[in-house]
C-alpha cells in the first residue's frame, strides 16, 4: 500500500460554447485548467474556492463522470483507464462521491435499501446479501432499518437523506470519498450531526475524504490539508492550519478574511476583496488573480506564477510571484504576505 | 426595541418612544386540503428607527414567512391574524390599494434571488425609474436620473452604461447590488432583506453585508434582516431574534445573545455552528429533527429536542422573561 492514494497530473477540462448557424464552438469555458495534487491515504483533502473556480468539474473528472481533455489521474498507482492500469468501473467501486442535493441524487421510484443495495448487486453480490449490507449500513449512518429501510426518498427529511447517500457511497466499501458540498443544504444543527457522522465513519472504515465546499469554517474543522482554486487554478495548497493562519497566496488571505466575524464586538471592517471573480471563458493573462490582487506588478501580467511543489512533504505552496525571490515581482511573501 | 411581556399586563411603566413597527401576537397559518400548516405562532417584535433587527432560524422556523407578513406577500391560503403596525397604520386591515402604494415606498424588500426579482427582459435603469415613477411621479428621465444616482449610492462602477443592461448581464454581486438600489429607489423607511446574500460567494457576501450596514447608517433607516447563518447575523444585527417553530424563542441585544445565550436552542444552534476554534472537537449538535409544522405543540415545540426538558415543559408554553435589558427568552430553565 503507497502512502498516496490518489495523484491528478495536468489535469484539464475546457467546456466548449456552442453557437451561430453551423453550431461551432465560439469560445471554451476553462474549467479546471491543468491542475496538480495528490492525495494522502487517510487523509481528509479540503477544496475551496468561489462559485465556478472549478472544484466541483474537479470532483466529477475525478470520478470520470465527466471525461478530461488532457491528464492523468492515478488511483493507487495505477493510471485511471490506461492500459495497464486500472478501469474506470474498479476505481468507481474504490472511490465514491456524495453530491449536494441528497433528493436528486436519490432514484425517486426505489426504497432508500434497495438504493443503497444497488450498487453491490451491479457489482455481483447477491440480492440478500446486499439487502443485509444496506440494513447495516443504515444503522451505521444513524437510521433505523426497521423504521428506514422501506421508505422513499420524499418521505426523509434533508438530513435523513443525507445519511442515506453517505450509505449508499459506503456499500460498495470504497477507500475514497469525495463529499461534493454534501453538507451545504442541510440546517445548521442537521449540517453538525452529519459532520460528526463523517468523522465516527473516517476513522471506523479508514476512509480518505476529499471534502470540496464554499463554507471555509466546515472546511478548517474537517481537513487535514487543503487545496485553494480559483478560476481553475490552484493557487495555493498546503496543511490546513498552515494555509488558514499564514496565507501565502493573496487570493487565499482575501478568502479566510471574508469569512463572517463569529463576534458582534470583532465585525468585519473593510472589503477584504473587490468584485467578482473574472469570467472563467477568457480569463486574465499571466496570473489569473492579478486583475483584483492588490499587489499585481507589470510581471503579473506577463508571466503566470507556477505552483511548485505538490508532494505531500511540503506543508505548503502558493502560485504566486512573490513567493519566487528571481520572478521579478517587488515584494515578497517569504515573511508572509506584505500589509 | 423589546418584546412585550404580554403577561406583565400594564405596558404604562416606561414611556418610551413609538417604534417604527410594532408587532403583536402575529399568528399565520397556510391553510391546505390535507393539513394546516402553523408557520408564525405569536410574535411579538417592536424595532425602533434606524435599528438593524436579524431574525435568525433554520428552514421553517418562520423568519421568511414573518417578514413576508409585513409586506403582506403570503398567497392566498394563508390565513393572518395579530397586528402589524407601521407609522400608525395596521398593515393587516390594509386595502390591496394601500398596499401597494405601501410596498416599495415605506417598505421594500431585497430578495435571496435578484434574478427572480428583476424582471429579465426589461433593462435595469428602466424598472428602478419606473418605481420611482409609481411612487413618487416624477417623470420617466427624473427617474432614470434617480436610478443612476442610486447605482452611484451601492457603489456600481461605471454606473450609467449598466443602467441599460439587462438583468443576466449582470454578475451575482452586481445584481444584488442593483436590487439593493431598487429597494432604495424611494428612501423607504424599513428595508426587509431575506436571505440577501445566501446565494453568493463568501467574498462579494462581505461586500454586501458592509454596503448594507453603510447605507442603513448613512440613510437611518431600519432593516429587517432574515437569515440562516450565525456569522451573518452577527456581522449585520444590532438587536439579534432567534426563532424555533414559529416563535421568537430569545431576544436581545446581539452581544448578549451571541456571547450569553439563555435559551437551550440558542445554546445548541451556537454550538453546531462550526467556527475557528472547533477543530479537533466534537461537535455539540442539537440531537433529532425540526418539528413537524402541521401539529400545534400544547408546551414547548423545543421539549423534544431539549437537553434541558422539565416535567412541564411538555404541556405548558413558556413565558417570556427578562435577563437583563438587553434580553429576553422564552424557557422554564431561566
Amino acid at each position: 500500500m503507497s502512502e498516496t492514494i490518489l495523484e491528478v497530473q495536468k489535469l484539464k477540462k475546457y467546456f466548449p460554447i456552442k453557437g451561430g448557424i453551423l453550431n461551432q464552438t465560439t469560445a471554451e469555458v476553462q474549467a479546471v485548467d491543468v491542475i496538480d495534487f495528490v492525495v494522502a491515504r487517510g487523509e481528509t483533502l479540503g477544496i475551496v474556492g468561489e462559485s465556478g473556480c472549478g472544484k466541483s468539474t474537479t470532483a466529477r473528472l475525478l470520478m470520470q463522470l465527466i471525461k478530461h481533455d488532457d491528464g492523468e489521474i492515478i488511483f493507487d498507482g495505477y493510471a485511471v483507464g490506461k492500459s495497464g492500469g486500472i478501469t474506470t468501473r474498479e476505481m468507481r467501486k474504490r472511490m465514491q462521491m456524495v453530491f449536494q442535493d441528497s433528493y436528486s441524487s436519490l432514484n425517486p421510484r426505489l426504497p432508500v435499501e434497495s438504493s443503497i443495495a444497488f450498487g453491490p448487486i451491479v457489482h455481483g453480490v447477491n440480492k440478500s446479501a446486499a439487502q443485509k449490507k444496506a440494513r447495516d449500513l443504515l444503522i451505521k449512518v444513524g437510521l433505523n432499518p426497521e423504521l428506514f429501510s422501506r421508505r422513499y426518498p420524499h418521505e426523509l427529511s434533508g438530513g435523513q437523506r443525507q445519511r442515506v447517500n453517505i450509505a449508499r457511497a459506503l456499500a460498495l466499501e470504497p477507500e475514497v470519498l469525495i463529499l461534493d458540498e454534501a453538507v451545504s443544504a442541510l440546517d445548521k444543527s442537521v449540517e453538525a450531526q452529519v459532520l460528526n457522522l463523517l468523522m465516527d465513519l473516517k476513522a471506523e472504515f479508514k476512509l480518505t475524504f476529499i471534502f470540496i465546499s464554499h463554507d471555509l469554517n466546515v472546511v478548517h474543522y474537517i481537513s487535514d490539508r487543503v487545496l485553494v482554486m480559483y478560476l481553475g487554478r490552484v493557487v495555493e495548497i498546503g496543511d490546513v492550519s498552515a494555509v488558514y493562519n499564514y496565507p501565502k497566496h493573496p487570493y487565499t488571505r482575501a478568502l479566510i478574511s471574508a469569512m463572517p466575524s463569529m463576534d458582534p464586538k470583532k465585525r468585519t471592517e473593510a472589503v477584504p476583496l473587490v468584485g467578482d471573480p473574472p469570467n472563467p471563458i477568457s480569463p486574465p493573462s499571466g496570473c489569473r488573480f492579478r486583475t483584483r490582487c492588490p499587489f499585481s506588478e507589470d510581471i503579473c501580467a506577463i508571466k503566470e506564477p507556477i505552483l511548485i511543489h505538490t508532494d505531500l512533504k511540503k506543508r505548503q505552496s502558493s502560485a504566486c510571484h512573490m513567493g519566487d525571490p528571481d520572478s521579478g515581482h517587488s515584494r515578497t511573501n517569504l515573511n508572509g504576505l506584505p500589509k | 426595541m423589546s418584546i412585550q411581556n404580554k403577561n406583565s399586563g400594564n405596558k404604562k411603566t416606561v414611556k418610551r418612544k413609538e417604534p417604527l413597527i410594532s408587532i403583536e401576537n402575529l399568528e399565520v397559518k397556510f391553510i391546505n386540503q390535507d393539513a394546516t400548516i402553523h408557520a408564525v405562532n405569536g410574535v411579538d417584535i417592536n424595532l425602533d428607527k434606524g435599528k438593524v433587527l436579524t431574525i435568525l432560524g433554520e428552514s421553517g422556523s418562520g423568519k421568511s414567512v414573518t417578514m413576508r407578513s409585513i409586506l403582506r406577500l403570503l398567497p392566498p391560503k394563508a390565513s393572518l391574524s395579530g397586528s402589524i403596525v407601521l407609522d400608525g397604520k395596521n398593515i393587516i386591515d390594509m386595502s390591496q390599494d394601500q398596499l401597494s402604494s405601501m410596498r416599495g415606498h415605506e417598505v421594500s424588500m431585497i430578495f435571496q434571488e435578484p434574478m427572480v426579482a428583476f424582471d429579465p427582459v426589461y433593462k435595469v435603469g428602466s424598472q428602478i425609474a419606473e418605481t420611482v415613477v409609481r411612487h413618487l411621479g416624477t417623470s420617466f428621465n427624473e427617474g432614470l436620473a434617480r436610478a443612476k444616482e442610486l447605482f452611484d449610492l451601492v457603489q456600481i462602477p461605471s454606473a450609467k452604461s449598466r443602467l441599460s443592461a439587462y438583468p443576466h448581464e449582470l454578475s451575482g454581486g452586481m445584481r444584488q447590488r442593483a436590487m439593493i438600489a431598487l429597494a432604495l429607489a424611494c428612501s423607504p423607511k424599513l428595508l426587509l432583506a431575506d436571505e440577501p446574500t445566501t446565494a453568493l460567494d463568501a467574498t462579494v457576501q462581505i461586500q454586501i453585508l458592509l454596503l448594507l450596514r453603510e447605507l442603513q447608517r448613512e440613510l437611518g433607516m431600519s432593516i429587517i434582516f432574515v437569515t440562516h447563518d450565525v456569522g451573518v447575523a452577527t456581522e449585520i444585527a444590532d438587536e439579534l431574534a432567534v426563532m424555533y417553530a414559529g416563535k421568537i424563542v430569545e431576544i436581545g441585544n446581539v452581544n448578549n445573545v451571541i456571547k450569553k445565550p439563555a435559551h437551550p436552542y440558542t445554546r445548541g444552534l451556537l454550538s453546531s455552528t462550526v467556527n475557528s476554534e472547533s477543530k479537533g472537537k466534537r461537535l455539540e449538535v442539537i440531537g433529532g429533527s425540526p418539528p413537524d409544522m402541521s401539529k400545534l405543540f400544547e408546551g414547548c415545540a423545543f421539549s423534544p429536542r431539549c437537553n434541558k426538558v422539565l416535567e412541564h415543559c411538555w404541556g405548558q408554553k413558556p413565558t417570556v422573561k427578562s435577563l437583563s435589558i438587553n434580553q429576553r427568552a422564552s424557557c422554564f430553565n431561566i
